[in-house]
């Protein structure tokens, strides 16, 4: 009998065991240690393993979350340390918090004085999307390095503006449509004209028929609204393709990275 | 909005047809020429659509003019909170939304 | 042995069942915002303890929290325990009627079907109720939402002929009439300009010349749609106060109701 209330226990005690298999488990049973501790420091390694458990699942987001609640300060071991820094660094990037990722990186940096290729480029990455002055500040600490020199289209990119964008508004002011067309709208560049010219049209009309209230009303509803719809439209086309080169461009950037980043890949650091 | 919402007439009048056609004209050649910044959720084209497809031609019509006539900058004043959307933009559903 | 085996099963069994949701715990998960977690732990309990009334509670909880109405409306049906929390089922009611107003009258008449019918003496069930005949008894509304009522009954007292009439008269009057002030100006002015359109076209062209038949073309649709759309604006306007109404009561309802302690 003695052996059947044992076997009995056993069973009730690893029914749960069983259970917390799978990740969520494994979450759950983290957070519910995390729950029931009350001494900080251990409190915060458990978090530190939570965020190292969604890690190790690839749970993008939920590692994103985890790594707000983890105090660096209270991580006593040094490399274990540095690893969270450099996680939450690229945690923060794939989540496209690049203040965080800014931070977190710096303290990587002045912690480790990293000064390996897949960590620069870990922080040209992060700093590119930062402002312009930052990404200026890392690239004048960095040692010139020619195999880098490649990520300075990041800085191109991020610099662009295309030239003379105002003229296609000016043109547009001069003559309807043009302005469009410029931009290689054919389309909506001969439909201002034919737009702004036939309300022209429509009011000459009416002036020349003596009706000037109609000419007037008509003229602000329709030419008036074509005219100034014209201006925008350019606007909006000029502004359009400068998004497109900027596009081409980064398009370009992003494969040059790709070929440095094959070389030299940029991992998370799981402590053992 | 599916064959079976809309009403008989919307179906069998070839007019309902031609000004869904205007419409979608409009809406592709005239409505940037103009630059068209509506306060509503449903431009006054789409809207206008939409309530022809679902009441028929003369319903619809009346409906899509009077929006038409509302479209003013201070038109949002007019509606309460739980019906302007998050970009500030007035809700306004060809039916009306009882719920 | 056999009795103190016996002993031993009430034991266990009796820890069990009072110690199945830990609600600090749930508390805590709830303030931190792991709804993952959340979920988890309630599916486990689901699994070890099966689908007992004190786990539904917390499931129901749960789906409100996350606004899984469809969920939370099936777990509640069968929950004793919920249509025992008078606490809870007012919070639901009203987060139900910011969701939807059908959902929370689904919801009410659940309440009498499953439930003690707690849910009828509460503000918003009575409010509802007054929104649907505003000649009932209102004197059970604090002075906060008696402001809201009028607003809402002076809408549902006004008369769509009354605002075809105005709009018929004078172009876009109807507007200030149903409420919609702020458009007025816009919708008259557009009315009056294709009056003097029309106006000069007859005077200069005659009334058979294509110039004219196309300005009364507008002139006409902008005057009729006018009618015509004041009258189905007012429905409108009237189930907009009604929201409003309703969504102030469950704001002032909502004072010192928490889903979670």
């Amino acid at each position: 009998m003695k052996s059947l209330i044992i076997s009995l226990l056993i069973c009730i005690c690893t029914s749960s065991a069983f259970g917390q298999a799978g990740y969520e488990a494994s979450m759950l049973e983290l957070e519910q240690k995390i729950f029931s501790e009350e001494n900080d420091s251990l409190r915060n390694e458990l978090c530190l393993k939570k965020f190292n458990l969604s890690l190790m699942n690839f749970d993008a987001r939920r590692s994103f979350f985890e790594m707000k609640r983890v105090n660096d300060n209270l991580i006593s071991n040094i490399s274990q340390k540095n690893n969270f820094l450099w996680n939450a660094s690229l945690v923060s990037k794939l989540n496209g918090d690049f203040e965080y990722a800014n931070i977190y990186f710096d303290q990587y940096l002045e912690a480790t004085n990293d000064s390996n290729t897949n960590c620069l480029i870990l922080g040209f990455l992060i700093k590119n999307e930062n402002d312009t002055s930052i990404l200026n500040a890392f690239e004048r600490q960095i040692p010139q390095d020619s195999s880098l020199a490649c990520l300075n289209c990041l800085n191109a990119v991020k610099g662009f503006k295309m030239k003379r964008k105002g003229a296609y508004v000016k043109v547009s002011y001069l003559f309807p449509g043009l302005g469009t067309m410029m931009t290689g709208d054919f389309y909506n560049g001969i439909g201002s004209i034919l737009t702004v010219s036939g309300s022209g049209v429509g009011m000459y009309y009416l002036i020349s028929n003596n009706m000037y209230y109609g000419s007037a009303i008509w003229g602000y509803l329709l030419f008036w609204r074509f005219y100034t719809g014209n201006v925008r439209l350019a606007k909006t086309k000029v502004n359009n393709l400068e998004q497109k080169k900027k596009a081409l461009l980064a398009d370009d950037c992003q494969q040059q990275i790709k070929a440095l980043l094959k070389n030299n890949q940029i991992d998370f650091r799981l402590n053992k | 909005m599916t064959f079976k919402d809309r009403s008989f007439l919307s179906i069998i009048n070839p007019f309902s047809y031609a000004s869904i056609g205007l419409m979608f004209t409009y809406q592709r050649l005239v409505s940037q020429q103009i630059g068209a910044d509506c306060p509503y959720e449903l431009s006054c084209s789409e809207h206008a659509k939409r309530a022809v497809e679902r009441y028929g031609i003369l319903k619809g019509a009346m409906i899509g003019f009077y929006q038409l006539q509302s479209c003013t900058p201070r038109t949002g004043y007019d509606f309460p909170d739980h019906a302007i959307n998050s970009d500030g933009r007035i809700i306004n559903p060809i039916e009306i939304d009882e719920d | 042995m056999r009795t103190r085996l016996v002993y031993f099963f009430f034991f266990l069994v009796c820890f069990q069942a009072r110690s199945q949701v830990n609600s600090e715990f749930v508390d805590y998960l709830v303030i931190s915002e792991l709804n993952k977690e959340h979920k988890t732990y309630l599916d486990q309990l689901t699994l070890d303890f099966g689908e007992t009334d004190s786990v539904r509670y917390y499931k129901t909880k749960f789906d409100l929290l996350t606004n899984n109405y469809d969920s939370f409306q099936n777990e509640f049906n069968s929950c004793k325990l919920c249509w025992k929390d008078t606490s809870l089922i007012n919070y639901s009611s009203i987060h139900l009627i910011r969701f939807s107003i059908e959902r929370a009258n689904k919801f009410w008449k659940a309440d009498s079907t499953y439930g003690s019918f707690v849910s009828k003496n509460s503000i918003l069930r009575k409010s509802y109720n007054l929104s649907l005949n505003p000649k009932l008894d209102d004197s059970f509304l604090p002075y906060e939402l008696k402001f809201h009522f009028q607003e809402y009954k002076s809408a549902y007292n006004k008369k769509a002929w009354v605002a075809g009439l105005l709009s018929a008269a004078i172009p876009a009057s109807g507007k200030l009439y149903i409420g919609r002030g702020n458009s007025f100006f816009g919708a008259f002015a557009l009315n009056v300009v294709h009056g003097i359109i029309l106006y000069e076209a007859i005077n200069r062209k005659g009334i058979e010349h294509p110039y004219t038949i196309v300005s009364a073309g507008f002139f006409g649709v902008f005057y009729f749609s006018n009618i015509f759309g004041t009258i189905h604006d007012l429905k409108r306007v009237k189930n907009e106060r009604r929201k409003h109404f309703l969504y102030e009561v469950a704001d002032y309802q909502s004072a010192d109701l928490y889903l979670y302690e």
